[in-house]
């Protein structure tokens, strides 16, 4: 399953649009289902694995107030409170705490230097 | 919405420790870099299902050597997600060396348990060569390969013979792992003077099913009872032998007596016919001489 992940990754970076690569995305490019979890084992393994390491995660906001919300990305400070186990995340409309809102936040993935040097020959 | 969320990574990951320490390190590469203490208890864990993963098959590993099994323990510690490698270069080779973007180490010395003298040996490898003593690499580990059973009880011993050669060590209460035998030890760094504190890990590669040695008992007694039974035969075979020995004999011995017997009787007969010829050679004599009397005396009565 990771080499199926990892090929449809290289074949990706040939294109010029790369965008943000949700599990969603990166299931339907590889043929799997998101909800597999050996697949969520496979991109865990995509992203720490210190021989393989081709993705970087980070996560976007999708409030709950807006139907057509497009996600925003989080900055990298947002990220690292929003990450912790008793973390939190404050909505840039708001300003306030959004309660429960890791059901909000969505990783998604770039390629990491490896997959990128890897893929310029 | 209908995304993977975070919330359902975090659900992932509570399915299984390795799932657990897998989406720990993501986030620490997604920028919640944690603390070295956090680090230190992550790896830990990580070393624990490793030592553990590698007992599950012990008779694989049977004829390993120590830096065999250590690169088995660093194969499974990478796929967990750490940067961790054999032989690294920190003051000499050390075993084992996981190390986190550069900032934070945890070194490990490995040693098949032969003897508690081979393990003291790279326990003072780790303690008085490798670990720098800087605060941010002031935890590390021994990994000692139990190839005898009981690895409790061994581990109860080493820390024993340490206490024996080392009395100012300090035994503390450490983070319980999913390992048996753990223990924790620290000593002052010898460079810095700061506590260094080693987990000491214990992997169970003791190979001695019950059902085996109950078949090789098995298979010991029946080729003991057929050597018994083989020897009894042989002592029968040669018994028989030496009886149809000496009976050969006594028949050759009855027939050599047998044949004197009759030269005896030969040579008696032979005795008797030349006596008889002899007896009829001097009744001729006496006769022929009795016929010369006669004659004589006829004679000389013709000549009166």
């Amino acid at each position: 399953m990771c080499l199926g992940i990892l090929k449809a990754l290289h074949e990706r970076m040939k294109s010029p649009q790369r965008g943000a690569w949700t599990y969603r995305t990166l299931a339907n490019w590889s043929g799997f289902s998101e909800l597999d979890p050996i697949f969520q084992d496979c991109i865990q393994l995509m992203v720490v694995h210190p021989r393989i390491r081709a993705l970087d995660m980070h996560l976007l906001y999708f409030s709950p107030n807006r139907a057509d919300d497009i996600g925003i990305p989080l900055s990298a400070e947002e990220e690292k409170f929003a990450l912790r186990s008793d973390g939190f995340y404050v909505d840039p409309d708001s300003g306030e705490k959004v309660p429960d809102y890791k059901a909000y936040l969505v990783p998604y993935f770039v390629p990491a230097a490896k997959l990128e040097a890897e893929s310029r020959g | 919405m209908g995304e993977i969320t975070q919330q359902d990574m975090e659900r992932h990951a509570a399915t299984s420790a390795t799932r657990g320490i897998r989406y720990r390190l993501m986030r620490w590469g997604a920028g919640d870099v944690p603390d070295y203490i956090e680090f230190v208890e992550t790896v830990q864990l990580a070393t624990a299902l490793s030592c553990n993963l590698l007992g599950t098959n012990p008779k694989l590993h049977k004829k390993h050597s120590e830096d065999s099994l250590t690169e088995l323990v660093i194969i499974h510690m990478m796929g967990l997600g750490f940067d961790a490698r054999l032989d690294s270069m920190v003051g000499g080779h050390c075993d084992m060396v996981v190390n986190l973007n550069g900032d934070y180490k945890w070194l490990a010395e490995a040693k098949i348990y032969t003897s508690h003298s081979w393990v003291w040996q790279g326990y003072q490898q780790l303690a008085t060569r490798y670990q720098p003593g800087d605060p941010h690499s002031s935890h590390g580990g021994m990994l000692i390969y139990c190839r005898k059973p009981d690895t409790t009880a061994q581990m109860v011993k080493w820390q024993g013979y340490m206490k024996s050669q080392n009395p100012a060590l300090v035994f503390p209460v450490g983070t319980v792992l999913p390992i048996a035998g753990l223990f924790y030890s620290q000593h002052d760094s010898p460079r810095t003077g700061g506590p260094q504190t080693i987990a000491h890990f214990a992997v169970p590669l003791n190979w001695a099913p019950a059902t085996k040695a109950k078949k090789a008992a098995a298979k010991k007694a029946a080729t003991k009872k057929a050597a018994i039974k083989k020897a009894a035969t042989k002592k029968v075979a040669t018994k028989k032998a030496a009886t149809k020995k000496v009976a050969t004999k006594k028949v050759a011995t009855k027939k050599v007596a047998t044949k004197k017997v009759a030269t005896k009787k030969v040579a008696t007969k032979k005795v008797a016919t030349k006596k008889v010829a002899t007896k009829k050679v001097a009744t001729k004599k006496v006769a022929t001489k009795k016929v010369v009397i006669k004659k004589t005396a006829a004679k000389k009565t013709a000549a009166k």
